[in-house]
């Protein structure tokens, strides 16, 4: 029986691209769930700890994180576990410091298979691409001195050219019947985003995607896979590994009178561990201030971000401004015409804005106002 | 509606106070500090509710503040009571024989936007024709700043108020959309002009410089894929080609072997043979030969290089050295020789003998007088002479052992010469170059060769010697395996000697593209480095992009929308509010002016009749005409605004700054106006006081009213002296 750890794109160094306010911090969540990944392999006394696609983000990673990573593959070494990396495009370049763990890297070039001893028992990793073809090599047709051999098919999608951007392509099924057709014990796929693929029940390739999210398209628990092989069956673990899970919620706010209710809605979803992308819709009768709203509750949140998808245009304060014989009425009035006339969401959400800009302009809608500022 | 009843508790300097009020004119009089602000005050708080709660809150009071007011139509009577403290509000709607048919409670917090907040707001609209304090506050209160004092003012308000705002117009607010606009862009949609790149155009600019990046990127990527392909499939085909021709020259020399075993009767083809497949063997180390002599020769080595010529080289440069070294001693002890010279005996033995010859002659005149001067000299002659010769004899000494080791080294420089003589003699006799520093860049390129010449030397012993039948013949086992296949002739060999040096030409080629290769793959790899950083910058430039297009898009929807509400207005709206303007006009004027033109820029030109018949613009009018006609428009834009209702107006000394005559004048257009209009002047002003009395207003003296605060209003109220005092200070 032989256990792996199996892990893809750690991205240490990648930064949140939907805010530089967040980056430091999540740089620190990416190196803790590398270290957290370690101590996991460690705990679980695995025979081989394999990262596919981008161990860093970047092809000059910060000398901390590299060195955090020699440190802990190192202590995997000292307990007599294999290291493989599979490198992804961005560790492709010059860079001195990744050459220095290039014992570890298996080259993208090589065809033979990285053969293994554990024990009495070898394993055999064969790196394919894609497009698989009939062509790669199957487990069958591999020669072995060991009476006990699996067969490990490694499939890293970035080096294969797919396209990565789509979170929602999963490319395990377009290469199912290849897959089957390798007769593999596993395969191993690299990818941010986790997918897999089930014949009859047996796990045939399984991808756990990053361990750690970077945005919001990457919502929900984050795994690494615990892989334990013997001759009869696989067995996948999935083992949460997240430091901290992004997440997006919906909060419809028409039943909310003021902002302290927005806020007591949103910091009842608080989480220590959460990035949270809250996203407010329905009508509301005055233009919130978003960042009034997020600094009361960020506290509770690792990252909170509010983006507003409420409607003024509603709101029975417009429609009675619409009522008025004035210039601002008869706005009113064609705001709400063309914002009916209309099913397009896009341009509903222009004319939104647009009232919400002049109404501002116009100082007009201030929910404080009162005699004393006058 | 008129304003019927104010009443406040602990509101202010209000205990607990109940004030009426009356159809047309009402004054409230009262000196500074009196509490006439805070009574009007009092309006939009019961109304509208207030953020200030302490405003109002009597110091040192726990008791709640509230108010209450009573509004009054024809048909029915509001009673509205707030809490202002806890913004409780009881708004109570009953007719005109006070049986009740509304009754609203509930707790409406400023700022807070609950549905009892709405329908409150609601109930307003109904009853007010305005939901809005701000509007409420901008159509119907004139504060002691806010009554215009020009044409141009009562434009600019009037614009104003009809925008439905309070702070700027609506014009101001489009050209405002429309600057920010052309802030984004450099296209004008509306002029049709363009200006210089502006962000959008910019960051679309760096857009398409990073597509354009990328899409080279892409190439790159697929070049380096390609690359990375053909280096797999050259290494594949090299490592069979490579043990395709040792196969090949190992099975020919194999054959060749087999046939010399066969017999005398294959001895003759057999040697035959041998000589071919020496010949093929020898061809190809002869090549390399070559290549390694063409090497040495570039490296300036001679392609014959004498067995004992390291030991020459290594034995040149040890004298060489060793000269260098010894050179290097002799220098110092040179210099050191020069320096130590021997005491000049001249010059001292001159100073003895100058002296003597003096005491000589004196001797000669008077021994007696200078034989102690004469004894004197003699033992400082011994002494000179003395320190004299030991300092001799030191540097002598000095000199001597000095020169014994400087011909000591000349000595071993001269073996040195000779010995390098002997060797450039032998250099020379091997056909070499004996210079000095062709004979260290020689030592330097034979260490830098000393593979090559391995090698070479190899090969040499194997063309004399054929060693590589004899390692061959080591694996004939192997080869007799295949005995059953069928093997070449003798005749066959010139053919496969020529495929096998073809495919060792074809190795040669394909070793030199896989390190083309390997070079190119590090190149693109090198120019890939930055894929990761190309990625954040164009998410972020897309970000941008995406960010400025929607601002543009919303920028230009609200111009066109505020552009149309505004035209819209003026076709429709501003013909009725004329002939509203019209009417006012005309009963505060006393028919002298009867119609109000509002043109596009909302300027104002009046007609009336008889002399005034033509258009007038409104700053052409006196300052009389102009203050009656602002009251005049003023009330008529409030009942059009509120959708024809008739509010009370309320003036806190707005009409302090004028003048008796404009007083009377602007006072006599109000009373008019009052007809429809409840009017409430709050003043402290004794000549409006007087003109109540005379016109019989109704009068509220706050005066008389309790006060908590000073002992000085307590002694007017005990004298009775109510007004007096202070207004008489006025």
């Amino acid at each position: 029986m032989i256990k792996i750890l199996h892990t893809s794109d750690i991205d240490l160094g990648a930064t949140p691209l939907f805010t530089p306010d967040f980056s430091e911090k999540h740089h620190q969540h990416r190196l803790a769930t590398f270290n957290a990944l370690i101590d996991l392999a460690l705990e679980r006394q695995v025979d081989l700890f394999v990262v596919l696609d981008h161990l860093f983000f970047d092809a000059n990673p910060d000398s901390e994180w590299f060195k955090a990573v020699e440190l802990g593959l190192l202590r995997l070494e000292e307990k007599g576990i294999g290291v493989l990396l599979y490198r992804g495009y961005p560790d492709d370049g010059g860079q001195q410091g990744i050459d220095c763990l290039e014992r570890y890297y298996v080259s993208q070039n090589r065809s033979a298979p990285v053969e293994l001893v554990v024990g009495a028992e070898t394993v055999h990793l064969h790196l394919l691409h894609l497009p698989l073809s009939s062509e790669t090599t199957s487990a069958s047709t591999v020669p072995s001195e060991s009476p006990v051999s699996y067969h490990i098919g490694v499939l890293l999608k970035a080096v294969s050219g797919e396209n990565c951007s789509n979170p929602y392509y999963d490319f395990l099924i377009h290469h199912k019947e290849l897959i089957q057709v390798l007769n593999y014990h596993y395969v191993a796929v690299g990818n941010r985003y986790p997918s897999e693929l089930v014949d009859d029940g047996k796990v045939l390739a399984f991808c756990p995607g990053s361990p750690q999210a970077i945005d919001f398209t990457e919502k929900g628990p984050r795994y690494c896979a615990l892989v334990t092989l013997d001759q009869q069956r696989v067995e996948v673990e999935k083992v949460e590994m997240q430091q901290s899970l992004f997440d997006h919620a919906r909060i419809d706010i028409s039943g909310c009178s003021d902002e302290k209710d927005i806020c007591a809605a949103v910091v009842a979803l608080a989480q220590e561990d959460l990035v949270l992308q809250v996203e407010l819709v329905g009508p509301i009768e005055y233009p919130l201030t978003l960042s009034r709203i997020v600094s009361q509750c960020r506290n509770m949140f690792t990252y909170l971000d509010i983006v507003d998808h409420t409607s003024l245009l509603n709101s029975r304060y417009v429609k009675s401004m619409a009522k008025e014989n004035t210039v601002r009425g008869k706005l009113a009035q064609i705001f709400m015409a063309k914002n009916q006339s209309t099913n397009d969401v896009d341009q509903q959400r222009i004319y939104e804005l647009a009232l919400r800009d002049i109404l501002q302009r116009f100082n007009a809608v201030q929910g404080q106002n009162s005699g004393a500022e006058l | 509606m008129i304003l019927r009843s104010l009443e406040l508790k602990n509101f202010g300097l209000f205990n607990d106070e109940s004030y009426e009020f009356r159809r047309g004119m009402n004054l409230v009089i009262g000196p500074n500090e009196a509490g006439k602000s805070t009574m009007m005050e009092s309006v939009p708080a019961i109304l509208f509710g207030c953020n200030e709660k302490k405003r109002f809150q009597p110091w040192g009071q726990s008791e709640p503040t509230c108010a209450a007011l009573m509004l009054e139509n024809q048909c029915n009577n509001v009673l509205i009571e707030r809490n202002i403290d806890n913004d409780h509000v009881e708004l109570t709607q009953s007719d005109d024989m006070y049986q009740q048919q509304d009754h609203f409670i509930a707790t409406v917090a400023v700022g807070e936007y609950s549905s009892q907040q709405l329908a409150y707001r609601d109930y307003l609209a109904k009853i007010l024709g305005i939901h809005d304090e701000m509007l409420f506050r901008a159509s119907l209160f004139v504060g002691q700043g806010d009554f215009p004092s020009s044409a141009k003012q009562i434009e600019q308000q009037m614009r104003v108020l009809l925008s439905g705002l309070i702070h700027v117009d609506c014009d101001l607010v489009r050209q405002s959309l429309q600057d920010d606009y052309l802030a984004i862009t450099s296209e004008d949609p509306w002029n049709g002009l363009k200006a210089s790149p502006r962000e959008l155009d910019v960051v679309k600019e760096m857009l398409g410089d990073l597509d354009t990046k990328r899409e080279q990127l892409n190439k790159w990527l697929l070049e380096l894929r390609q690359v990375q392909q053909q280096i797999v499939e050259l290494e594949q085909k090299l490592d069979r080609d490579r043990s395709d021709y040792e196969s090949g020259i190992e099975y020919l020399i194999w054959i060749q072997q087999q046939w010399r075993a066969e017999g005398d009767e294959h001895q003759t083809d057999a040697s035959s043979l041998t000589v071919g497949v020496s010949a093929i063997d020898n061809h190809s180390l002869i090549i390399e030969c070559q290549q390694l002599e063409k090497t040495l020769t570039d490296a300036g080595l001679p392609v014959e290089i004498p067995e004992d010529l390291p030991r020459l080289l290594s034995c040149a440069d040890d004298v060489r050295c060793d000269l260098v070294s010894l050179q290097q001693e002799l220098v110092p002890l040179h210099k050191e020789l020069k320096e130590i010279t021997l005491p000049c005996w001249k010059k001292l033995l001159l100073a003895t003998l100058l002296p003597l010859l003096v005491f000589v002659v004196l001797w000669n005149f008077s021994a007696s007088k200078h034989t102690l001067l004469i004894a004197l000299f003699c033992p400082l002659c011994l002494v000179l002479w003395g320190s004299f010769l030991r300092r001799y004899r030191q540097r002598r000494l000095s000199r001597l052992q000095l020169q014994r080791k400087i011909s000591q080294l000349e000595l071993r420089r001269s073996e040195d010469r000779s010995r390098l003589e002997v060797l450039d003699e032998e250099f020379e006799s091997h056909g070499l170059s004996s210079s000095a520093i062709e004979l260290v860049k020689m030592k330097k390129m034979l260490e830098a060769h000393e593979h090559i010449l391995v090698r070479l030397s190899e090969i040499r012993h194997q063309l004399h010697h054929g060693d590589g039948v004899d390692t061959c013949l080591a694996d004939k086992d192997d080869m007799s395996d295949c005995c059953d296949v069928n093997h070449l002739t003798p005749s066959d060999i010139p053919e496969a000697e020529a495929k096998l040096a073809d495919l060792k030409n074809t190795i040669n080629g394909d070793e030199a593209e896989l390190i083309s290769l390997l070079r190119n793959e590090a190149v693109l790899q090198d120019r890939l480095g930055d894929c990761g950083k190309l990625d954040v910058s164009e998410f972020q430039l897309r970000s941008r992009v995406a960010e400025l297009e929607e601002k543009k898009s919303v920028l230009s929807c609200a111009y066109e929308v505020l552009g149309e509400a505004i035209d819209e207005f003026h076709q429709v709206n501003l013909t009725k509010l004329e002939k509203e303007m019209g009417c006012y006009l005309n009963k505060a004027t006393l028919g002298k002016y009867r119609s109000v033109k509002i043109h596009d820029d909302f300027s104002v030109s009046l007609a009336g009749v008889g002399r005034c018949s033509d258009w007038l613009p409104l700053a052409n009018l006196s300052r009389g005409t102009i203050d009656v006609a602002c009251l005049a428009m003023r009330l008529a834009m409030t009942r059009y605004i509120t959708h024809n209702e008739y509010l009370p107006f309320f003036l806190d000394d707005a009409l302090i700054n004028l003048d008796s005559a404009r007083l009377v004048d602007t006072v006599d257009a109000l009373e008019r106006l009052s007809e429809d209009h409840q009017v409430i002047m709050f003043t402290h002003d004794e000549r409006l006081y007087k003109l109540a009395g005379s016109r019989r207003w109704h009068v509220i003296s706050l005066a008389e009213q309790p006060k908590r605060k000073t002992k000085k209003r307590k002694e007017n109220r005990d004298h009775g002296n109510e007004l007096g005092g202070q207004l008489s200070l006025l």
